[in-house]
């Protein structure tokens, strides 16, 4: 994070000379609202509680031709320094997203129409056509950031929009923070064989090689390529290699998939602390809940203050928010969603009320500091928020915010973190694996979450590219294996990511590592460093033999065996089906050895699982493997609490301030009774309104469907 | 079709997810009973990447050998359809289309170039099991332009309510002028989302709407079980002209071709059924 005068993040949360900020706010976009009204309607968000709202400055917006501009000199609502001195006037801070993407359900997104007109600044498909984004009610071919004629346009956009924001930034204005573009992900078009080929995309694919391997010939012999200078070096356009050495040149081009993205953060953030100065934080949202590449939260915190997602879910997505939220909660510096569904656009999914309580006290159980409500203040091309853009009430919706937010005050909330003790490690050089091998007729993971067809395994192919396994494909199947087991087993688990810094197994005891045939060395190293300090790290099924750049590596195989046997077909574990079950020779099975071991090291051990499970989704798939879990978990020094008896329960348990909060979720359309079982303190109180539940270790909860109960362990007093 | 600048307001706080709910639930009435079970094959020359069953989400282990074999396919496997995709398909699809996309264009228009680009790729790199046609001939896009424009008369304020004993319980109004659609809302935009529609009160809304947003009133309300009888009867023409003399069904305003065009859908309505 840059240093700035007056703000500082730590803990998860945004300070302001020295005072945590609350992280809720709501969307409200001034330009689609009577001026005349919005003192009126900022009045009645501050009603719900709210202290901060945000809102885009669209480019399309406030540019009337090229190079001029209106900023509420011809009309009125383009005033967008009287609103933000309304809101300074009314104590409630802001977050300005000044794009130059921002979507919006405008017509181009907020880009001025006149842009599409030069072709030079078209991302390009790998045969050279246009990328078209088919959004309503026009489609358009999408603009890639490289070109330097499109940062010039963006250049001159934000230093219009800067005389009059710049001057009402915090502490001389509202603003607080400014957000770099909108859900930049190419366009949602993130298959690494889609997009980008234009010539800047090209130009920067070869300036990274060239960065990266200093010299051509260096290059080649990593990739047993043959070229001559970077200039002809093309990029690949298929997922076509039979052996490893093949294997490192495309897994350039899918990691360059994220340098792209970074790079073009990197432009637009460069150019509005260019505009804005140094004086407020910036940050940027993903379009998606559970980022993969060519997303990669903690690479853009590298540049960014915070990196935030978006999530529009139905109720019946709770496994896409829960997953997505241990994520963001585990990795990011401030897990923030930047845009949460409050009522819906036009032509998406509708989303009732009903579905906006559940689903938000979903993302606060799994972690989320705040939460920034898209919209709360309705207008054009929306529909269902708690104001209307006549500044009318709707009743049920204002008051579910107005006691949200005044549960979340009163509990502490915010100052709380997640309890856990266990973390599941998303290995990136294998989620690229995944990348490049998703058939292109699925097309990208973004679109499968948008789609329904969240998990990627389904589209994965089964190639192997030189490798002992289809890597992509199997490694999905792992991870969504160890995902659904954890949470069957009812253990308090996060979500880490590789490209996280070395500090990214600080208060954890046991961390499950899905391993193949190759891995990043130092990622080996502080798997290995983590056991050694006395963690315990489950590997497996494979014993990482290379690095990723497919070079003898012998840092975790070193202490791992190779198995003696393997069985494919009609391979069984644990009484069910699975895809392959790998035999160690241990001296104490007689018959082939078994299909675990642990290996002691330093002051802690690896346990090595020779296990590749067949498609796990559902607690009926888990359930045999949860004794296996449990085993694990506790043989990692781990005593289980809070464990649900019924599988179709979650339980999340947040601690901060000396208090401890219980999140009971019945994510089913069925009343759910159940024992909360391993209760440390003894019993159990509803934080409601303090009622006692029960005593023991073994507590009855009663869920409503579609609910989330708050129970506070003990006999603290909540405060009704 | 869809105009540039679409106005999409007052759409209702819990009105647009009643409106989407009452149309899932009258499509379902019209889909065909027993969905056949659908498998998709992505594939690579003789090599099945992956086979996906659609109905089960799942991914299946199928005998694949190759596209001139589908046949086999699907008598070994069961599946009532088979779709064989080659795996740059939706990339050639994509490039074919966004090449000739306009965005200037009509947004339906656009569709239309990415209906046409599959179309091109019928059977060179889409295969299905039974066959279909050997090309999937498609008029231009301004065909259906024509079809809209002599269909609507020009500068409509078209109000669609689905009722209960007369009371909206979902409304939606379409302004229409010039080829477009140029707004989108509902009964919320005069502040009545479950309005009174029984007598005058269908014409009056109506004509409110038009006052607000221009254009020529006209307006259809039908009672929601009136419309559930009519999907589901044996003989819908009658079931429709009961409702209609009942007032379950009331028009303000309506042009005889869409009166006509209804009476030929009603009149089709048992053989779509029984698709």
């Amino acid at each position: 994070m840059a240093r700035y005068e007056h703000f500082d993040i730590r803990d998860g949360r945004l300070f302001i000379d020295g005072e945590p900020v609350s992280m809720y706010s709501g969307s409200y976009q001034y330009w689609r609202i009577d001026p005349s009204l919005w003192r009126d309607i900022l009045v009645k968000v501050k009603g719900m509680g709210f202290s901060m709202i945000e809102t885009y400055m669209p480019w399309s917006v406030h540019e009337t031709a090229p190079g001029e501009f209106d900023f509420g000199e011809k009309d009125a609502a383009r005033d967008v320094g009287r609103f933000l001195d309304i809101c300074h006037s009314q104590g409630v801070r802001v977050l300005g997203r000044p794009g130059p993407h921002i979507n919006a359900e405008m017509t181009y997104f907020g880009y001025p129409e006149r842009l599409f007109a030069d072709a030079d600044l078209y991302m390009r498909t790998a045969d050279g056509a246009p990328v078209v984004l088919p959004a309503p009610p026009r489609m358009f071919p999408c603009p890639c950031y490289h070109h330097p004629r499109f940062q010039a346009e963006v250049a001159t956009y934000f230093r219009a929009l800067a005389k009059h924001v710049a001057p009402r930034l915090y502490p001389d204005g509202p603003v607080i923070a400014l957000q770099v573009d909108n859900e930049c992900a190419k366009f949602g078009r993130t298959h690494p064989f889609d997009a980008d080929y234009s010539e800047p995309s090209v130009r920067l694919y070869r300036q990274w090689l060239e960065d990266r391997y200093g010299t051509i010939d260096a290059m080649n012999e990593a990739c047993h390529s043959d070229y001559r200078t970077f200039d002809l070096v093309e990029p690949p356009t298929s997922f076509n290699c039979s052996s490893t050495g093949q294997l490192r040149f495309h897994l350039d081009w899918f990691e360059f998939g994220e340098h792209y993205v970074h790079q073009s953060l990197r432009s637009i953030a460069g150019i509005l602390s260019e505009s804005f100065g140094n004086k407020v934080p910036l940050f940027h949202n993903y379009p998606v809940t559970f980022p993969m590449t060519p997303l990669d939260t903690p690479g853009a915190e590298s540049f960014l203050d915070w990196q935030a997602v978006d999530a529009y879910p139905t109720r019946e997505m709770y496994q896409t928010i829960r997953r997505g939220m241990k994520y963001t909660s585990t990795v990011s510096r401030l897990p923030h969603l930047a845009e949460f569904s409050s009522g819906s656009v036009y032509y998406g999914l509708p989303l009732g009320l009903d579905d906006q309580k559940f689903t938000t006290w979903a993302t606060v159980m799994h972690g989320v500091k705040g939460i920034n409500f898209y919209m709360i203040v309705e207008r054009e091309r929306w529909y269902g928020s708690p104001v209307t853009r006549d500044g009318q009430l709707r009743d049920d919706r204002y008051d579910f915010y107005t006691k949200f937010l005044g549960d979340v005050k009163r509990l502490g909330l915010e100052d709380m973190k997640p309890a856990r003790e266990v973390l599941l490690l998303s290995v990136r050089d294998y989620e690229r694996m995944l990348a490049g091998s998703i058939v292109p007729i699925g097309n990208s993971t973004i679109i499968g979450e948008f789609g329904g067809w969240a998990s990627p395994d389904l589209w994965a192919s089964n190639e192997k590219h030189g490798l002992s396994d289809p890597v992509g494909a199997r490694y999905t199947s792992l991870f969504n294996f160890w995902y659904r087991v954890l949470s069957s087993a009812g253990a308090q688990f996060g979500i880490g990511d590789s490209q996280c810094g070395p500090d990214m197994f600080d208060g954890y005891r046991l961390v499950i590592a899905p391993t193949f045939e190759f891995m990043d060395s130092a990622l080996q190293e502080r798997l290995l460093t983590f056991a050694e300090g006395g963690g315990t790290v489950i590997v497996g099924p494979r014993v990482p033999e290379l690095d990723s750049s497919m070079n003898r590596c012998e840092t975790l195989a070193g202490h791992m065996r190779r198995p003696s046997s393997s069985t494919i077909e009609g391979a069984t574990a644990f009484g069910v089906e699975v895809e392959e079950v790998l035999a160690f020779e241990d001296g104490e099975a007689g018959n082939g050895g078994s299909l675990m071991y642990t290996q002691p090291v330093g002051n802690g051990k690896l346990v090595h699982l020779g296990l590749i499970p067949g498609r796990v989704v559902t607690p009926e798939d888990a359930a045999p493997f949860v004794p296996l879990a449990d085993t694990l978990i506790r043989s990692a020094g781990i005593e289980p609490g809070y464990v649900p008896a019924d599988p179709r329960v979650d339980v999340s348990i947040l601690e901060g301030g000396g208090r401890t909060i219980v999140f009971v979720a019945n994510p089913t359309d069925e009343t759910l009774e159940t024992t909360i079982e391993h209760c440390p303190a003894g019993s159990l109180r509803d934080a409601g309104n303090s009622s006692l539940l029960g005593t023991g270790t073994s507590v009855q909860v009663t869920l409503e469907p579609w609910s989330i109960r708050l129970l506070e362990p003990g006999g603290h007093d909540a405060g009704a | 079709m869809l105009a540039h600048d679409i106005q999409v307001v007052d759409l209702g706080g819990d009105n647009w997810d009643r409106l989407m709910a009452t149309l899932t639930d009258f499509g379902d009435l019209l889909a065909p009973e027993g969905k056949g079970r659908t498998l998709l094959v992505v594939y690579r020359g003789l090599t099945c990447l992956k086979s996906i069953d659609l109905g089960e989400k799942r991914e299946v282990r199928v005998p694949f050998r190759g596209v001139s074999r589908l046949d086999a396919l699907a008598a070994e496997t069961g599946y009532d359809l088979v779709i064989a995709v080659e795996e740059t398909a939706l990339r050639r699809i994509l490039s074919r289309a966004g090449r000739t996309i306009d965005y200037r264009a009509d947004y339906f228009a656009g569709w239309w170039k990415v209906v046409l680009a599959a179309a091109a790729e019928w059977r060179k790199t889409i295969f299905t099991w039974p066959e279909g046609p050997r090309r999937l001939p498609l008029p231009p896009f301004r065909f259906m332009e024509l079809a809209l424009r002599a269909y609507v008369p020009d500068d409509t304020m078209l109000l669609l309510a689905f009722t209960d004993r007369w009371r909206a319980h979902t409304s939606v109004a379409l302004g229409y002028r010039d080829g477009n659609v140029r707004v989108l809302t509902s009964l919320d935009a005069i502040g009545d989302e479950d309005a009174d529609l029984s007598g005058d009160g269908l014409g009056h809304a109506a004509t409110e709407l038009a006052k607000k947003f221009g254009g020529r009133p006209r307006a259809i309300s039908i009672e929601r079980d009136a419309l559930r009888q009519i999907l589901t009867s044996r003989f819908p023409l009658a079931t429709a002209l009961y409702a209609f003399n009942s007032r379950e069904i009331a028009l303000y305003r309506v042009p005889w071709r869409w009166r006509l065009a209804t009476l030929l859908e009603l009149l089709a309505l048992p053989a779509l059924r029984k698709r």
